[in-house]
This record gives structure tokens, sequence and C-alpha cells, in this order.
């Protein structure tokens, strides 16, 4: 799959599982992994951008004696979801038009 | 090899990112590391799982590259080093040079004020050899002239090299100030 079309819906997956309450990386990798898969490394710099952008915010937390940091969507990412669903409309549209010139053709 | 010597050795080949993105970066590992050990997994797996330091590393600069607007990629410096080395070796040729630099300015102003000073008191001295024979003071007084004058041109271009050789001093230790403060 193309790989910016890939980190573009990563960056809603990772909202998506925000939706549920805040989330720290392990768990946020955990919550994706049996349906997306998704490697750490993959995942800092869609947090990273998602931060920037304000999707969301980031605290850091004690846990066990150390710090964690948590991650908790604004109401920006979830206008971005918003936004991803409507988008797909159109997606899926294109989709079909590409998929019916194929049909046609053979 | 233990997480800590991990990500000392991963955070050694993240120096392009620069110093702030680096500890987030080895942050984020860090917390993620932890967080697979207490749920269970063996630290030695953890580590396994993520590639070598280097394998990692190079992971992480490519998603970064690929990711972000290309300004916030800052150049390798990998030659800091070898730049701290190299310049150090070359102080002692730099004083030197700047050492020759600022005699033949010293020599420009003595040149100069040699030059109006003689002229000044040759001037003074031809009025007394005009009454001993006015073309000769005439002449002497011609010459005085002529000589002043190329005293002040030379002020004027020994003034011009002065301010040369400072702003080549300037230079010079600016690039060291840079070198040993930033490549450290």
């Amino acid at each position: 799959m193309d790989s910016q079309l890939k980190k573009g819906m990563l960056e809603v997956c990772v909202l998506k599982v925000l939706t549920k309450g805040e989330s720290y990386g392990y768990k946020i990798i955990s919550d994706l992994s049996p349906n997306i898969e998704i490697s750490e490394s993959t995942l800092y710099p869609i947090l990273k951008r998602l931060q920037s952008s304000g999707c969301l915010t980031v605290e850091a937390k004690e846990h066990n004696g150390r710090l964690r940091k948590y991650y908790r969507i604004t109401n920006l990412g979830f206008e971005r979801i918003d936004e991803f669903l409507k988008d797909w409309e159109q997606i899926d549209k294109i989709y079909k038009f590409i998929a019916e010139v194929n049909y046609e053709s053979i | 090899m233990n997480q800590y010597e991990y990500l000392k050795e991963l955070r050694s080949y993240l120096s392009p990112l620069g110093r702030i993105e680096e500890d987030r970066v080895i942050e984020y590992y860090a917390e993620l590391i932890v967080d697979k050990i207490e749920s269970g997994i063996p630290e030695k797996e953890v580590l396994t799982q993520l590639g070598t330091p280097r394998q990692l590393a190079d992971k992480i600069l490519s998603e970064t590259q690929e990711y972000e607007e290309p300004q916030n990629i800052k150049e390798p410096k990998e030659l800091s080093v070898g730049r701290i080395v190299g310049f150090s070796i070359l102080i002692p040729f730099v004083i030197t040079a700047l050492a020759i630099l600022y005699s033949v300015a010293v020599s420009f102003v003595a040149a100069s004020v040699g030059m109006q000073l003689g002229g000044v008191l040759t001037i003074i001295g031809s009025f007394f050899v005009m009454f001993v024979s006015f073309g000769a003071g005439i002449c002497q007084f011609g010459v005085a002239i002529f000589v002043s004058a190329l005293g002040l041109f030379a002020a004027y271009g020994s003034w011009k090299f002065i301010l040369l050789c400072i702003k080549i001093t300037q230079k010079i230790f600016k690039a060291y100030a840079k070198t040993y403060t930033k490549g450290a």
C-alpha cells in the first residue's frame, strides 16, 4: 500500500483508539495489533504529528515509580475522524469507478 | 546487552535528529521497553523484537525523513570530532598568520607616521633652505609635501588594513567558538 496513504489512515486509527480513553504507547500498539499492523517506529512519528497538529495532548503521569506518557484525543482529533469518514465516501466512489473500469476492460 | 546498553547505543546513532528530538525518541523507546517487560515479555526478547540498535536507528531516521517536513531534519554532525581535532592542530598556524598580518599592519602605521612626521619637518626645513638657495628650498618643499601626502594615503590604507585584520580575527574566533561549543 502507498506509504503516505497508509500513514494517513494509521493516524486516524490511533485517534480512534484514543476515543476509548487516554492511552500510552505500548497500549495503543496492543489495541491496534489484532486488526492493524503498526510497528513501534511507525507509531512514534504518528503520535508526534498528531500532537503538533493539535489532535491529541500528551501528559506524563507516574506509573510504578516511573513516568509514562499518556495521550488524550482533543476536539480537533474527533473532527479529524469525522473528516476521514466523510472523505471515505469520496474514496469509495473513486474505488467503485476504478473497479468498474477494470471490469469493463477485461 | 540490557535495555540501558541498548538505548545508549541507539542514542549514539540518532545525532542527526538533534539533541531535543534524540531525547524524546529515547524516552519513547525506554518507556516502551519497560512496558513490554512489565507485560511479561522477557527483556532479551523485547530487545530482539526491536532489532539491533543500528537497525532500529535506521528505521527511526528513515521514518523521520519521509514523515516530516524537510526543514525539521538537521544535517548530520558526524564530522564534529574531526573538525575539533583539525581546528586544534591549526591553532599555531592561525596564530602565526595573525601575527604576520598584525606586524604588517604595524609597519603600515609606522610608515605613515614616519612619512608625515618627516614630511612636516622637511617642510619647516625647506624655509631655512630657501634663505640660502630659493630653488633648492622650493624643490625640498615640493618633495616634502609629496611625502606627507603619501603618508596620509598610508594612514588611510593602514586604517582599512587594521579593520580587515580585526574582521578576520573575529571570524576565526567565531569559527573556533562554534566548533568547541556545538561540536563537544
